[in-house]
């Protein structure tokens, strides 16, 4: 007779049993046929990526040029002769410009050298030494990539721009033979840098994919200061409008050698104006895990999730920044689970819980949350047949609920705010979802957007409009989004969040269905980070380091760079700032960034009208210029046009305004790095002067 | 001791994958499954080990050019299943997981004479429990049949830290399931 099994031997057991499980037959056909199916994408992809980053780079370096020197009169006397002295190095040639200055004045004149230094990079990577070896300032190098060069235009010691052939600076990205750097010196001349070869008769590789099908979002990628708590998952984030506040998770090992499994620190909170961080006082809960939060405009609130021993708590508890204080809110109608789900709705809080409800149903328990009252009113409990997973979404009129099941078709319902019977109404079905969001869906405006995983393995994005209760489907992402919901920046959606590390993020634009990458963050790769959108950047923090299960104290900061322009219809631009369309060096809108009010309070339209002048440039942030027309002599316009070559931007001054931009409006020209402001050097040419 | 006659094959074929050659991968996803599945069946269960599996070796497929030390494939492809099982926990942390509680096992269910369905449903459903980090380590000693030393490699930690995760996941097991 064998005798009932105690504790231990039933754990035994158990672990014993853990090592014979067996993969279904066709689990490695399976596998093949997605690890297949990804490195044809991969192929076809890789294209697109180098092209489009290729020809970005090309154009911001090449908008710069042409600005400066469009509507220059050709001078006949300049010369473009091959400095004697310069000693490329090997691939390397360089092409000077003898007693042609680049758009700086007053700098020492004097015989430089020019050569690559291998241990920088980008356009840092040019050096100039003097006759004598000692280093020679270089004001600003723009790097190129292309395939011929056209003759530069340059300006001339007496500060009157020239044009070769009257042609501008163009190098033709039609592939990569060519890399350079358009490099002003400290001598206070423009030169030219070159390696790979200049062969205007070869022939550009076949197999290179036109750029315009996938654009890179640009941006710089900037290190945060370390949290003064653990590293961790599983935490919250939120933004407050000034501060990143991140709360509770299962904090790890920093390093190898780190012992600590988890402190007793809650959160802190990060400003990214200063790059500081700061303590959270202990909050009135146990610390939780797998939780959620929300910022309420006042007050961030906590719920749901798990202790770190995996236990359920009823009540939450709500963070006030101002005051630095926490207090205790009640427990809601129902018990938790920690699997719940949770959105800010105008002035309350709405939860939805899933428990099973036996024979293969789930029940949806749902209640709202007002800080006003401090009190809980549920809604009726939805008892699903079937489900697997759900999520939620706030649309400023509703809260949409969405659920997939493998047993039956997805479903979604609508929770109005003023509905007296606070009913479950059943909205248009959804397309089949397997919902991959941690809690809320994103809401656009007008869309709610839903990253859904594909049994395939690949992802898709899918949008219902509650206007018309009707789905479509959004343009294929151009890789996998790595499970998650996205995080709205007000006009574009960035996806990974979930298992995505860090240089696997992608950018939906719901308003024109496109993808845009991000670039490579340098090599940091990061899993299951939160983050969150702090008005200009992408703020990421915690998660695993790479596939290890370290969880540093650090994160990273995307900050995209601002993408200004002007659609020449946009007769409602006006320098006290709207709206401002963004587009590409092809003419395609790429997005919208709204300039703020301190930024156009710091436009000195002072000069404008002053001495017959009527046209001004400033800096506008740091990668940007803003250039403004007035309305001086003579009926002045100005039009934006893209170049024959779809690539280089033109800026055409008009007799009349047509479709121009009318007098008393500018345009915000924007690059790809950092501009010192002395670079900055902008001349217009009204037709006669 | 096992002698892995088979070491320099078995390097080669890692290689041949690193430097993009699929039918080489293939070769590797058939030698590892087994093993990959029964860490990712302990951490996530089997209902969801073959989702993990796919998803592992799909990663391992994108990262595995940038695998510097091939000595080193096995312990890095038990890592990504371990975080891939890890990620699709936090994922499905939502319904799925509840029916995996004790309370839902079906009283029907016939005793098998060593304690019973509802006795291994009972440590099943305090395995579901246990941290992710605590299911991890003992699916890779129990589940993957790796040594204290090769889960020490995966998880880039000391023995001694492995060792200390081990005992500690086991009683943390163990006290659940003694309290239940």
């Amino acid at each position: 007779v064998i005798g009932r099994q105690g504790p231990r031997d039933r754990v035994d057991d158990f672990l014993e049993r853990l090592g014979t499980a067996e993969p279904a037959a066709g689990l490695v056909d399976e596998v093949m046929i997605r690890v297949r199916s990804d490195e044809r994408t991969r192929r076809s992809r890789r294209w697109w990526f180098v092209a489009a980053a290729a020809i970005l780079t090309l154009v911001l370096g090449a908008g710069v040029v042409w600005i400066g020197t469009r509507t220059a009169e050709p001078n006949p006397t300049a010369t473009l002769e091959p400095s004697p002295g310069s000693t490329p190095a090997p691939s390397l040639f360089l092409r000077t410009f003898d007693g042609i200055s680049c758009p700086q004045a007053g700098l020492p004149r004097g015989p430089v050298t020019f050569r690559i230094d291998p241990a920088a990079a980008g356009p840092d990577q040019v050096v100039a030494v003097d006759a004598n070896g000692e280093p020679h300032d270089v004001i600003w190098a723009v790097e190129f990539r292309g395939g011929t060069l056209a003759d530069p235009v340059v300006r001339d010691p007496a500060g009157e721009i020239v044009a070769r052939d009257g042609e501008p600076f163009l190098v033709t990205p039609d592939d990569d033979r060519l890399h350079g750097y358009l490099v002003c010196s400290g001598s206070n001349n423009l030169y030219v840098l070159l390696e790979g070869r200049e062969d205007p008769d070869a022939t550009p590789s076949p197999s290179a994919p036109p750029a315009t099908d996938l654009g890179i979002l640009p941006g710089t990628w900037i290190t945060m200061a370390d949290a003064p708590i653990q590293g961790r998952t599983d935490h919250t984030a939120v933004w407050t409008g000034t501060e990143m506040i991140v709360w509770g998770g299962v904090g790890g090992p920093a390093t190898n050698d780190d012992q600590r499994t988890s402190d007793g620190s809650d959160g802190a909170a990060y400003a990214p104006a200063t790059d500081t961080w700061r303590v959270l006082p202990e909050a009135p809960i146990s610390r939780l895990h797998s939780h959620s939060a929300v910022w309420t405009g006042r007050e961030m609130l906590i719920w749901g999730g798990l202790t770190l021993d995996n236990a359920r708590v009823g009540g939450g508890a709500a963070y006030d920044p101002t005051s630095n204080t926490w207090r205790g809110l009640p427990a809601p109608p129902f018990a938790p689970t920690g699997t719940q789900a949770a959105v800010w709705a105008r002035d309350q809080w709405i939860v939805v819980d899933g428990v099973p409800a036996g024979n293969g149903a789930t029940q949806l328990n749902a209640a709202a949350y007002r800080p006003d009252s401090n009190g809980w009113d549920p809604f009726p409990a939805l008892v699903l047949s079937s489900a697997d997973a759900f999520s939620l979404a706030w649309t400023g009129q509703e809260v949409i609920v969405l659920t997939d099941s493998i047993a039956v078709p997805s479903a979604g319902y609508s929770l109005s705010l003023g509905d007296p019977e606070r009913s479950w109404r059943p909205i248009a079905a959804p397309p089949s979802l397997r919902i991959t969001a941690q809690g809320a869906e994103t809401w656009t405006g007008t869309e709610v957007l839903v990253a859904s995983s594909l049994a395939s393995g690949e992802d898709r994005v899918v949008a219902y409009d509650p206007s018309k209760d009707g789905w479509r489907g959004a343009a294929s992402p151009p890789f996998g989004l790595g499970g998650g919901s996205s995080t709205w920046t007000g006009t574009l959606a960035i996806f990974g969040l979930g298992t995505g590390g860090m240089d696997r993020r992608t950018v939906y634009d719901p308003t024109r269905d496109a993808w845009f990458g991000i670039p490579d963050a340098e090599g940091i790769h990061r899993e299951s980070a939160t983050q969150v959108w702090a008005d200009d950047r992408l703020l990421l923090w915690g998660g695993f380091e790479g596939e290890s299960i370290l969880r540093p104290p650090g994160g990273r900061a995307f900050v995209p760079t601002a993408l200004y322009g002007l659609a020449a219809q946009a007769s409602d631009v006006a320098i006290n700032g709207v709206r401002v369309e963004a587009v590409d060096a092809s003419g395609t809108l790429t997005g919208v960034r709204t300039p703020t009010a301190a930024e156009m309070d710091a436009i000195d339209t002072s000069q404008l009208g002053a001495d017959g002048i009527n046209a001004l440039a400033v800096p506008f942030g740091p990668r940007a210029i803003f250039v403004y027309w007035s309305g001086g002599p003579g009926d002045l316009a100005a039009r934006i046009e893209i170049g024959a070559d779809g690539r280089s931007i033109d800026l055409v001054a008009v007799p009349t305004h047509g479709d121009a931009i009318p007098l008393g409006h500018g345009v915000i020209l924007t690059f790809g790095r950092e501009i010192p402001a002395r670079e900055i050097d902008l001349s217009f040419w009204d037709g006669t002067r | 001791v096992r002698l892995d006659i088979r070491r320099e094959d078995r390097l080669d074929t890692v290689v041949r994958a690193r430097s993009g050659d699929v039918d080489a991968f293939e070769e590797l996803v058939r030698r590892h499954a087994p093993s990959a599945y029964r860490l990712a069946a302990a951490i996530v269960g089997e209902s969801r080990a073959q989702d993990v599996v796919q998803d592992a070796f799909l990663r391992a497929w994108r990262a595995i050019r940038g695998l510097r030390d091939v000595e080193l494939f096995e312990p890095w492809l038990h890592r990504i299943v371990a975080n891939s099982g890890r990620s699709a926990l936090r994922a499905d942390r939502r319904v799925r997981e509840i029916a995996l509680d004790a309370s839902a096992v079906d009283p029907a269910t016939p005793d098998d004479g060593f304690g019973g369905a509802e006795a291994r449903a009972m440590v099943e459903a305090a395995f579901r429990r246990l941290s992710p980090d605590h299911r991890v380590v003992i699916g890779l000693h129990y589940g993957a049949g790796l040594s204290i030393g090769e889960v020490a490699e995966v998880l880039g930690v000391p023995v001694g830290t492995a060792k200390s995760r081990l005992a500690a996941a086991l009683a943390a097991l163990r006290a659940d399931v003694g309290a239940t």
